[in-house]
């Protein structure tokens, strides 16, 4: 006898978490803020959902069963420990758009946004993103890291629908600032006036 | 679907009105009242239009970076590992 049932269903498994590991580890990243910490998560995550993968429906999504399990898991963990981020001013509709436009950044580019957006390294985007009060942070990690509709990362994180909504809706406009915010302080934009338009 | 029902969509919608709704008409989570009304809008108005592509590209942009952050390569031999270990206990 060459394969054993539990080899089977642990290939059976593996075969599922290959193409969501790199994504779980960005999601556990930007939950973490650590590289050690996200890696541990992930491992955790992986043990403990290996364990009921008797419970994984087949055929169903195996990535949102899979993120659900490491975002009850982070969520256990964050109750001791994180320190509380401060908490920053939702911006008007289509902030940045406005701020870029004062500050004379748009021109007559085809992708303005994309103009602006190319100041901003990996790691800038990534310290916009950690300023976002947590529940605000936790739905637009699963947000801008999968392709799921505002269902899915309801489920995955365990809130209703209606909860996703609002939190998007007010995490991207606080996601705005918070761009524009660590592109100011990091002089990848200067200033809120119109000193750049030619004014 | 179980959505939350949220306040109807006026006919004529204010520049404000159509921006309250950028977010989920780019996520196709509008209703088709809905994304026709805002629709309607765009195709008059110029600067709300303008505002939208810049919105859309600002999200697909972080999306893009998001996803190009460090990954550990080894990353899928450490889970194996993992398995392996406890597979054994
Ligand atoms: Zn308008």
């Amino acid at each position: 006898m060459s394969v054993t049932p539990a080899l089977d269903a642990r290939r059976e498994f593996e075969s599922l978490l290959e193409p969501v590991a790199t994504v779980a580890y960005r999601v556990a990243y930007n939950f973490t803020r650590n590289a050690e910490d996200a890696m541990d998560l992930v491992q955790d995550s992986t043990v403990a959902a290996f364990r009921s993968f008797d419970t994984f429906q087949k055929g169903s999504n195996f990535r949102a069963w899979f993120l659900r399990i490491l975002t009850n898991r982070f969520y256990k963990s964050r109750k001791r420990g994180r320190v509380e981020t401060t908490p920053i001013d939702e911006a008007e509709d289509v902030f940045l758009y406005r701020q870029a436009a004062r500050a004379g950044l748009l021109g007559n580019d085809d992708d303005p946004a994309r103009l602006v957006l190319d100041r901003f390294d990996v790691e800038a985007v990534e310290a916009a993103l950690d300023r976002l009060p947590d529940e605000f942070r936790d739905a637009a990690v699963m947000y801008f890291l999968n392709d799921f509709s505002y269902d899915q990362i309801a489920d995955v994180l365990g809130v209703p629908v209606g909860t996703v909504r609002s939190r998007l809706h007010r995490g991207r406009k606080i996601l705005q600032r918070a761009l524009w915010d660590v592109a100011k302080q990091r002089g990848l934009v200067h200033g809120d006036g119109p000193e750049g338009a030619g004014a | 679907m179980g959505t939350a029902r949220r306040a109807p969509v006026p006919k004529d919608m204010s520049c404000a009105e159509v921006f309250a709704r950028v977010q989920e008409y780019l996520d196709r989570e509008l209703n088709p009242d809905e994304v026709e009304a805002v629709k309607a809008h765009l195709d008059y108005c110029p600067p709300c239009a303008r505002g939208f592509v810049f919105e859309e590209s600002v999200f697909e942009t972080v999306r893009l970076k998001l996803a190009a952050s460090a990954c550990p390569e080894d990353l899928m031999a450490r889970l194996r590992e993992c398995l392996e270990a406890c597979d054994e206990s």
